[in-house]
């Protein structure tokens, strides 16, 4: 086990170097449009004095190599760089974001696991029954809908509608997240962030619990005298459940990196919603060190998922056998 | 691979049922058979004409299916005559002639937008966006998912090794994001956005390949063919595309829906088609601030996607059935 | 009284392509501690009879339309759901054939044994796994305490089937229903569970019903042989009868196509020309007539009773009890010797 961890570790060192190799280019001058040090000096008259500072500063006139190292050396101890815009602490910024965007992705995850493993047990246990036939048209629709205009509808429908009809008496909030934080102002987001992959949740577990329910282990279970609900929940779930887990899983990981969509339409201030805004404004910095930040947490709840699943799955456990 | 098991599943068929020689193997009769296959003529020299003469059979039956692509051709056939209606009967998508907002009406039935422009046009002529961009995406995709599925398929070692660790940084980034910051440096627009969704859609075309190739690399024709000193390019497009096409087409076929939902969200997002060219993404994107006075802003725009990517998302899995190709979802 | 008596057993299953008779008329009885055979091809409907008695036919499209299944004076058909439930395991066990795939791949071996006993002996789950270790050292798992904390797939498939027979057997059934229980194996495994099978039978005195398509394995085991063929059965009787005077040609073919070292190297195998009957489209009249070297205009036309021939043995063929016909067959088989 200690080996398999060991192992997925080092795995993800070259995907790392990759993916910081990829976004030290964009450091490269002319790479991306605007002039980095006119960017960083903004407003402020650029004096030669001042230009040297700043490519000292940030080593620009540096072989590539080198810069390269100074650059992974500088993210592996937290440095980001300063936001041109704002200039503070890219690393700093992130911080205040984070934690909102892990509030959205948290909420969304608990409607995922609830609706969509819900929706799926009951559609694959009543096979061929309304149920069944509700929830797969609807997933198929799901997965369908855009997410940044089902925001917009629910928008619509929660703040505008419902408001008009109870004579202004109620409506959800449609955008940030209150001040203080509180729970109304995440119902709206938290669905729409959760919408396809509740969807793509339900399918999994449907088929997967159909698959499961038609193994041989099932009969056998049935012919020890189990219970039907016994056979169902115990013998059926658990071994449908772990291909599920491990799609929530990794998608918690995406969910936490921000939803530039779904922040963007609710107003959000999270990570997903402040990188988007750093482009529009060409803010590198912010961009850059967002990305490895978000690449750096998919990356780790992938290895969580990956351990997670072999202590679910006993093949894995003891066959040492995962790839 | 889903060839080979669904050839057996029919002999097996066949053998419980149909007339059987002295060793107790089915007789397989073609003459019989032939005549119930529609098409049978035209697919007669395909490799495996049983899989794609079934496939054609089922995917008849699947209504489901069958409305997407319907749905799918009425689109096309709506935008590529548009030119020839829609100016007569409705407005030029980018003209103004009428201020202001207007509901939906008999002249203009999806309303009109804050500076006056028909909305059902501007509707007609973004499919054009949508289904360009989606079809053009997919395709660079698809290109780039074979040759690099291909390599590290069929070759292996080092060269798998790199494609496949290529693929996961591509995997390691949240998709939105990525297409946004590709867009950040190519800069926005019409042809840079299918180039950016094209991109970032290769590695999944790539996994799917690699692992058909695997599977089929494994039979023994293709030792065959490589003994009889054929070059690995005529292995690879005689024996093996033939083989590994299927789950590529169902991946393709989804993908565009998906193409087309990305093409909205980064056109919502201002990075993608820029105006005056009607893209529904960026109508969306307009109707925000005029959610609450002209709903249908909001409402037909994102209709227009919903049920066009849902065509998509029907065909393919319609496809995915009728081929029956395993996937992941 | 017997143990348990089957009167005119009928399941059907309702596909789209017709209704599928795979158990049309089965009647047996079996007494305490006996050993019962089913023999057949695959398709025959023995492995559904096996599930029939379990009750454990897949509804809505399986259903047992007819027949009854008598176990110690009491309908199992005419049982509800908990009633069933309580004999499942309980009173009749049963082990399948794959045991790969039968046991569960996600619980712990010895969980999986105790299972039965904590729902029909109302365990708790010490006593469960305490039990669950004798039963596999019963078995001969060796370090049994240590293995009942294993997962299925780190034991061997031999290994497997002894599991599969400790948690059949952990609640003491009367019955134990094994479902071709060596098919899977290798053929040095199969002899062990076999004799595993024989031990623990005079062990506990459950009586066994062993489907098998291998009359090999039959042989040394069963009191009584059920021959069936395309849903019905064709010859019941003594394992001696059965396998020393057979009545109907189809067991003679199944017998012909066994390899025996008792006759002499040259004798040829003989295989049974042809496929079984599809279930759905059973021929008309005697169902193997169109397999039967020997098949006249009457045996097209209608379905021959299962006679008594000589007593305690059953055939269904019309010229059962003509022995001229007998001799007939006797005399177009290749070197085999008639009684």
């Amino acid at each position: 086990m200690l080996k398999y961890v060991v192992r997925r570790v080092l795995q993800m060192i070259p995907v790392f170097l990759g993916v910081t190799l990829l976004l030290f280019m964009l450091r490269i001058p002319g790479f991306l449009p605007g002039d980095p040090i006119q960017l960083i000096v903004g407003e402020r008259e650029l004096t030669p004095a001042l230009r040297k500072q700043i490519e000292e500063k940030n080593r620009l006139n540096d072989p590539l190599p080198e810069q390269y190292v100074w650059y992974v050396s500088n993210i592996v101890q937290g440095d980001l760089g300063d936001s041109y815009q704002k200039g503070r602490p890219v690393a700093d910024i992130l911080t205040d974001k984070f934690p909102n965007s892990f509030r959205l992705a948290f909420a969304a995850i608990i409607v995922e696991i609830v609706i969509g493993i819900l929706a799926g047990i009951i559609s694959a246990v009543k096979q061929y029954s309304f149920w069944d036939v509700l929830v797969t048209l609807s997933t198929s629709i799901l997965v369908s809908v855009p997410v940044f205009w089902l925001g917009l509808l629910l928008q619509m429908f929660f703040g505008i509608q419902v408001r008009e009809w109870t004579g202004g008496a109620f409506s959800l909030p449609i955008t940030g997240m209150g001040d203080p934080p509180d729970l109304a102002h995440i119902i709206l987001p938290a669905i729409t962030l959760a919408s396809v992959s509740t969807a793509y949740v339900a399918r999994i577990m449907r088929s997967q619990m159909l698959e499961a329910m038609s193994q041989d282990y099932i009969r056998t279970a049935k012919a020890k005298g189990l219970t039907e609900r016994v056979v169902v929940f115990r013998h059926a779930l658990k071994n449908a459940l772990i291909p599920v887990v491990t799609f929530i899983g990794i998608d918690l990981g995406f969910l936490m990196g921000g939803a530039i969509l779904t922040e963007s339409v609710f107003q959000w201030p999270g990570v997903g919603r402040e990188i988007y805004l750093a482009v529009l404004q060409r803010d590198w910095p912010v961009v850059m060190g967002g990305v490895i930040v978000i690449v750096l947490i998919v990356m780790l709840v992938n290895l969580i998922v990956d351990i997670s699943y072999a202590i679910l799955d006993p093949r894995i456990r003891y066959g040492g056998a995962a790839e | 691979m889903s060839a080979d098991r669904h050839h057996t599943g029919d002999e097996k068929d066949l053998a419980s049922q149909g007339p059987v020689d002295v060793e107790g193997h089915p007789i397989r009769d073609e003459a019989q058979r032939s005549p119930v296959l529609p098409g049978a003529a035209e697919v007669a020299q395909r490799p495996s004409r049983t899989l794609w003469g079934d496939a054609f059979i089922r995917l008849r039956k699947n209504k489901l299916a069958i409305a997407g692509l319907v749905w799918v051709v009425f689109v096309v056939v709506v935008t590529l005559s548009a030119d020839l209606w829609v100016p007569r009967y409705f407005a030029d998508p980018v003209s103004t002639e009428f201020a202001g907002l207007e509901s939906p009406s008999a002249d203009h039935p999806f309303g009109t937008d804050r500076i006056g422009r028909d909305v059902f046009s501007r509707v007609i002529y973004g499919a054009r966006v949508s289904l360009a961009v989606g079809i053009l995406a997919v395709s660079i995709s698809v290109l780039i998912g074979l040759i690099m599925g291909a390599l590290s398929g069929y070759y292996g070692g080092l060269l798998d090794a790199f494609v496949m660790r290529t693929a996961d940084i591509f995997f390691a980034f949240p998709y939105v994001l990525f297409a946004i910051v590709l867009l950040a440096i190519l800069g926005p627009s019409y042809r840079n956005v299918f180039i950016a969704i094209g991109i970032l859609g290769w590695p999944s075309i790539a996994r799917v390949f690699r692992s058909s190739i695997l599977s089929v690399k494994e039979n023994e024709y293709v030792d065959a063919a490589r003994a009889m000193g054929a070059s690995d390019l005529r292995i690879m497009t005689r024996h093996i595309l033939p083989n590994a096409i299927a789950p590529i087409i169902v991946y393709g076929t989804m993908s565009i829906g998906g193409a087309i939902i990305t093409e909205a969200a980064l056109s919502y997002l201002g990075m993608g088609v820029q105006p005056p060219t009607p893209s529904w993404g960026m109508m969306l994107s307009e109707a925000k601030a005029l959610m609450g006075p002209a709903p249908w802003l909001t409402i037909y725009p994102g209709f227009a996607i919903l049920t066009t990517v849902l065509a998509f998302v029907l065909m393919g899995d319609g496809l995915r059935d009728a081929l029956d190709v395993k996937m992941k979802d | 009284m017997a143990l348990l008596e089957v009167n005119n057993l009928k399941s059907q299953f309702f596909t789209r392509d017709g209704v599928v008779k795979a158990v049309d008329g089965v009647s047996f009885t079996l007494n305490e501690g006996q050993t019962l055979a089913i023999v057949g091809e695959s398709g025959s409907g023995k492995s559904v009879t096996a599930l029939s008695l379990m009750r454990l036919i897949q509804e809505p499209q399986g259903r047992i339309v007819d027949g009854e299944v008598v176990l110690s004076g009491e309908d199992v058909l005419k049982l509800n759901d908990s009633q069933v439930r309580a004999m499942r395991g309980n009173r009749i066990a049963m082990i399948f054939q794959d045991p790969m795939t039968s046991l569960n791949p996600v619980f712990r071996v010895g969980f999986q044994i105790g299972e039965a006993l904590r729902v029909h002996k109302g365990m708790n789950r010490e006593q469960a796994a305490q039990r669950a270790v004798e039963m596999l050292e019963l078995v001969g798992i060796p370090n049994a305490a240590h293995r009942a904390k294993d997962y299925p797939h780190q034991f061997s498939g031999g290994m497997r089937q002894r599991a599969m027979i400790a948690m059949a057997l952990a609640c003491d059934p009367d019955i134990l229903i094994a479902d071709e229980p060596t098919t899977a194996l290798d053929v040095t495994i199969q002899a062990q569970i076999l004799e595993l099978m024989l031990e623990m039978q005079q062990r506990t005195g459950a009586a066994i019903i062993m489907i098998t398509h291998d009359l090999g394995v039959v042989a040394d085991m069963a009191d009584d042989v059920m021959v069936m063929y395309g849903g019905r059965q064709v010859e019941y009787g003594t394992a001696d009868h059965v396998f020393y005077n057979p009545l109907h040609p189809y067991t003679w073919g199944l017998l012909d196509s066994l390899p025996r070292h008792d006759i002499s190297e040259k004798g040829e195998l003989c295989p049974i020309q042809g496929q079984p009957p599809s279930l759905i489209d059973i021929p008309s009249g005697c169902a193997f007539h169109p397999r039967c070297p020997h098949a006249r205009e009457i045996c097209r036309t209608s379905i021959p009773d299962l006679k008594e021939i000589e007593p305690g043995h059953r055939s269904a063929c019309h010229f059962s009890s003509d022995p001229r016909f007998r001799r007939t067959i006797a005399a177009s088989q290749s070197g085999r010797e008639v009684r």
